[in-house]
């Protein structure tokens, strides 16, 4: 028995104050007055960040490495226990802080970029929720807490992306998120029945435990872990069901920034990680997430390169990096991955929020063809949007470098043409951010009429502490080869069982590092000679071009795919049962039943007919058939 | 037995306190001799005192509905400062025969001797005779409490018939040596014993309204004053089914083969006649007399799934069931009122536009009946289900969850009608008194869908 660790019960305040916030905000959604939800709600999430630093000194001071905070009991029938608890451990507070530290952040953003919107109070109550379920969903201590807090997630991004949902188009994006992310969640919950099935259990610490009596490669446990990343594989944003996260931007940019960079997405990688012991035993999943995760950083980084959305871009900049995020788990380098997650965070939740500046000072234009110049007119959101471009294209120091040289060497570790590919997502993913840059904030202003101004402090307020972030996020992992000690991934190694590999040598290492560089040099000078030298701008839509760049500028015509291959065939099967099975055999088959029960009962209710005589011959003939009955049977 | 006692004194005061002819005392000083019988029987808990010989023990499970059912009545009684508020002669005489009635419920809940069960049922059902009549001008009244007294006679006979077959069999009125004497014959009773006990169960579902002996609740829930018809559905209900568990769960259960089918036959029929039928009622009043007999049935399936937590499984069901149906009777007097007598579940539309608060908590409360979560009849179905399930009995759960479905239905034809607008409405007065009641219940009722409770009885 593990000693309890005083005040660590303090964990349900971490997701209690967004609760709170929720209620308060959305049930006085009308009282309250301007900027109050944004107060209330975005001091809840500080609330939380605070209480979560406070654990993690209390669990650091006690020398413990976990602790499970059990709430209530939650379901208990015969042979099934499941309390309500939540796991404070190393991972759990890692993705504890992202959530509430960027989430905070983006909330306080929030405040200034919603101002004008006469909803807000209702934006702010469910920003709340969204945070609440995230807490719910990386503190619980078992596969089904995981599961109510991926479903909220699911919910809110849903409420969110379709927030502005007057617009059909948003609201469309809003259901697609929601069903792409559904069929996700029904790979999930099989595997979580498949788990309790197996372990009579759905608490992470007795499956883990039991998973050890299993052996590497047991079918059962191939098929429970496909099915978590099927799971995974929705809600992350990867090949086949990432076309979701680039249309989910139809939700506010603050809400973008809160799925890409703090929550939602990164809900698949936690998950994974949390189950890298059964991970560990089932390497034909590992080679799948791989092939996945490979195939998404390339293809979306593919993509990126033709966008000229400014929130596209980075969208699919976004399903890029989660691709090598799963890139590392494949390989069995979970810790790795968690890891890019939380520099991932830093930085992308600057892009966004620098992209929302923008797009506020350009009075709502999201196209980088017509903007331009914004250097000089809006310094200091320049200045923090090109720390977050170097920190996601991996130049040194910034915390990009860290985490993805961190997957590079593994990828180099597993086999070489993995590393070339990886190395060649990356060159891809620095080219179109810094042609977005270019684009952005060099040249000369091309949209007339408007004039860019920089944001109120309450936006650049959390882009200045986001950029320090994302300069400085790299330094929490520095690798041997800097005379660091690896220090996050260390901390991990107590909630994450990554798979054991060998160390590259550093004369390797150093090989690796300085070669990518030259090439991440060489494609910077390339874009600045495309976009700013020769300040080509992409072509107009409609306009004729070679036939890769309209294949990758229509996203490789996937979105069409889906419609015909499920799309159509869905809505002709979705026709026949409707026209033909449902209104005419199964709606009559009801109503008979309904009409029978019916008939029945005036049958039965012409037996009272309020006259005395026969309710006592009736009683008279029910003893009798009764005395009838006892003495037969 | 402190509780007993007093509590019979207490009818007696009230008797005489009508000489007074000072109508205004009588529910306080009823209510609050009530809330001394509510300590008295508090401090009874875990005693396990027996009386007489053991011929009446108050033990948990005495303790525990004898709680209940002064809790319900001291409801009904805070409503009858309203209700009795018109009526100018004879009031004391409700209050104090309610007050008897209690005395028998008492007794019901208590015995170990069948003679105690019989006067238990007796002590309990002659006041209810005269209530029943309780409007003297009434020509429904009247009917009412001339049927049920007939047919109470009626079955009152059988039942004694069958305590005296079943002692010339055995030469005992003690339920565990009656019990001890079945069990010697391993299943293969003599027939005047096995027709003994048909008969003494038959007197007790007469009282339960348990098909096919349930022919006179229906008449006579409509015609009683509804405030009766309330302590009817609720209290003598509660009273009913706790001496039916004492004969059978505690006392006689397991039975011998063929008695225990014929009261799963009796429950199946409960079941179907109860639901059915109130499909087709628009008298809400005889809708809530089926809907009674059909909750009976619920009971019966648990009673009938013997397990140690049956009798807790009961309570609640009783008790959640009691704690719906008063506010529901209280709100269609107040509807009636307003509408001339009307009581069609007609009356009901228009409510949620004079009252909608009201009208949430009805909706509530008639949510709590059909079984639907939050609440707490949701509970006390689904335990039921458990119980039946996990003791095996699984087809005539399935029946039973498809009659619950049905109810569903019967229940929700009421709702729409408050929901739907009327063109005149008439003025619809709540006091305060009133309104506090309806609203705790119905709050009551979502509180204990949350949080369930189990007693050790």
């Amino acid at each position: 028995m593990v000693e309890q660790i005083p005040n660590i019960n303090l964990a349900w305040l971490v997701p209690a104050f967004p609760l709170l916030g929720f209620l308060v905000t959305g049930l006085a959604n009308r009282k309250l007055k301007h900027n109050q939800a944004g107060i209330i709600a975005s001091a809840m999430v500080l609330l939380s960040f605070l209480v979560s630093v406070v654990l993690f000194f209390i669990l650091r001071a006690s020398g413990q490495n976990e602790a499970t905070v059990t709430l209530f009991n939650w379901i208990s029938i015969s042979g099934m226990n499941i309390p309500f608890a939540l796991l404070i451990d190393h991972l759990s507070l890692t993705m504890m802080l992202i959530v509430t530290g960027v989430g905070a952040l983006i909330h306080i953003y929030s405040i200034g970029y919603m101002h004008d919107d006469e909803r807000v109070n209702s934006f702010f109550a469910q920003m709340n929720l969204f945070t609440f379920s995230m807490l719910l969903l990386v503190m619980g201590a078992n596969y089904l807490v995981l599961f109510i807090g991926w479903e909220g997630v699911g919910l809110c991004s849903y409420l969110l992306i379709g927030f502005w949902f007057k617009n059909p188009e948003y609201n469309y994006a809003a259901r697609k998120a929601f069903v792409m992310n559904r069929i996700g969640d029904l790979g999930f919950i099989l595997g979580i029945i498949l788990l309790f099935f197996t372990f009579k259990t759905v608490t992470f610490s007795e499956i883990f435990v039991q998973a050890s009596g299993f052996q590497v490669g047991a079918p059962v446990i191939t098929l429970i872990t496909i099915l978590l990343l099927v799971g995974a594989v929705g809600k992350s944003a990867q090949i086949p069901l990432f076309t979701w996260l680039p249309d989910a931007m139809a939700g506010p940019t603050p809400v973008s920034a809160l799925i890409h960079a703090a929550t939602m997405v990164t809900a698949g990688i936690y998950m994974i990680a949390r189950s890298s012991i059964l991970y560990n035993l089932a390497p034909l999943t590992l080679n799948i997430i791989i092939v996945i995760g490979l195939a998404t950083a390339i293809i979306a980084a593919l993509i990126g390169l033709k966008q000229n959305d400014i929130k596209k871009v980075l969208a699919y900049s976004t399903v890029s990096q989660l691709g090598y995020m799963f890139l590392a788990l494949g390989l069995g380098a979970y810790s790795a991955g968690v890891f890019h997650v939380t520099t991932h965070s830093f930085f992308k939740a600057l892009l966004f929020l620098g992209a929302g500046s923008v797009i506020h000072a350009m009075g709502g234009e999201q196209d980088i063809r017509k903007m331009g110049g914004l250097r000089k007119k809006m310094p200091l959101t320049y200045f923090t949007f090109l720390a977050a471009t170097l920190a996601i294209s991996g130049i040194p120091p910034f915390s990009g470098f860290f985490s993805k040289d961190l997957i590079l060497s593994k990828a180099f570790e597993h086999s070489i043409i993995l590393y070339i590919l990886a190395l060649g997502g990356a060159l891809i993913t620095c080219f179109y951010m810094f042609r977005l840059l270019y684009l952005v904030f060099f040249g000369e202003q091309r949209l007339a009429g408007a004039h860019p101004h920089e944001a109120p402090k309450v936006m650049t307020i959390p882009l200045i502490i986001l950029s320090v972030l994302s300069v400085f996020g790299g330094f929490l992992n520095i690798p041997s080869l800097f005379n660091g000690d690896s220090e996050f991934i260390t901390f991990l190694q107590t909630a994450v069982v990554s798979k054991a590999s060998e160390e590259l040598s550093h004369s390797t290492e150093i090989g690796l590092i300085l070669g990518s560089l030259l090439l991440l040099g060489l494609v910077i000078f390339l874009a600045y000679r495309t976009f700013v030298s020769k300040s080509i701008i992409p072509a107009k839509d409609g306009e004729p071009m070679p036939f890769f760049s309209k294949l990758i500028a229509n996203r490789f015509y996937i979105d069409e795919m889906y419609t015909t291959v499920f799309e159509k065939p869905f809505g002709y099967l979705s026709d026949f049962f409707y026209n033909k099975v449902e209104n005419s055999l199964l709606d009559p088959v009801v109503d008979e039943i309904g009409f029978t029960t019916s008939r029945v009962g005036t049958l039965l209710r012409k037996l009272q007919q309020g006259n005395m005589s026969f309710y006592l011959f009736a009683m008279v003939a029910g003893i009798l058939l009764f005395i009838i009955f006892i003495l037969i049977v | 037995m402190n509780a007993l006692i007093f509590t019979t004194i207490l009818g007696i005061i009230i008797l005489y306190l009508g000489l007074t002819k000072n109508k205004t005392i009588l529910a306080p000083t009823a209510i609050a001799g009530l809330l001394v019988t509510l300590f008295l029987s508090f401090k009874d808990w875990g005693l396990s005192s027996s009386f007489f010989h053991e011929m009446v023990i108050f033990d948990n499970f005495s303790v525990a509905f004898n709680i209940s059912m002064i809790i319900i009545t001291i409801v009904i009684f805070l409503f009858g400062v309203d209700y009795y508020k018109m009526m100018e002669l004879h009031v004391a005489e409700q209050y104090s025969l309610m007050i008897f009635a209690l005395v028998g419920a008492f007794l019901m809940t208590s015995f170990s001797n069948l003679i105690m069960l019989f006067l238990g049922i007796e002590i309990l059902s002659i006041p209810l005779y005269i209530l029943a009549g309780g409007k003297k001008f009434s020509f429904k009244s009247n009917e009412a409490s001339f049927k049920y007294f007939m047919l109470g006679s009626f079955a009152t006979a059988f039942f004694l018939f069958g305590i005296a077959l079943v002692y010339g069999a055995s030469a005992t009125f003690y339920l565990p040596e009656i019990k001890t004497y079945i069990a010697q014959f391993h299943g293969n009773l003599p027939p005047m014993l096995l027709i003994g006990l048909l008969f003494i169960i038959i007197g007790v579902a007469f009282k339960v309204a348990v098909a096919p002996f349930h022919f006179w609740s229906p008449d006579v829930y409509e015609g009683s004053p509804t405030l009766v018809t309330a302590f009817m559905a609720t209290v003598v209900k509660t009273a009913g089914f706790a001496a039916f568990y004492r004969l059978l769960g505690i006392g006689l259960l397991p039975l011998p083969v063929p008695l225990e089918k014929a009261l799963w036959v009796m429950t199946g029929l409960t079941l179907l006649i109860g639901n059915l039928v109130a499909l087709k009622q628009s008298n809400f009043k005889r809708l809530l007399a089926y809907s009674s007999i059909a909750h009976s049935g619920f009971i019966m399936l648990a009673m009938l799934s013997q397990h140690s937590s049956s009798a807790s499984v009961i309570l609640y069901y009783t008790f959640v069931y009691s704690v719906a149906t008063v506010p529901l009777f209280i709100i269609f007097i107040l509807v009636k009122r307003a509408s001339n007598g009307h009581d069609h579940i007609a009356a009901f539309q228009g409510l949620y536009k004079k009252k909608p608060w009201i009208a949430v908590f009805m909706t509530i409360l008639l949510m709590s009946m059909a079984g639907i979560p939050p609440t707490a009849g949701f509970l006390a179905k689904y335990q039921v289900f458990v119980l039946s399930i996990s003791q095996g009995y699984l087809a005539i759960s399935i029946f039973a969850i498809l009659m619950a479905i049905v109810g569903i239905y019967y229940y929700f034809n009421v709702v729409r009608e408050v929901f739907t607008d009327r063109d005149h409405l008439e003025p619809l007065v709540i006091t305060k008194l009133n309104a506090g009641i309806i609203i705790v219940c119905g709050v009551a009722v979502v509180v204990m869908g949350i949080f369930v409770w189990h007693l050790p009885i």
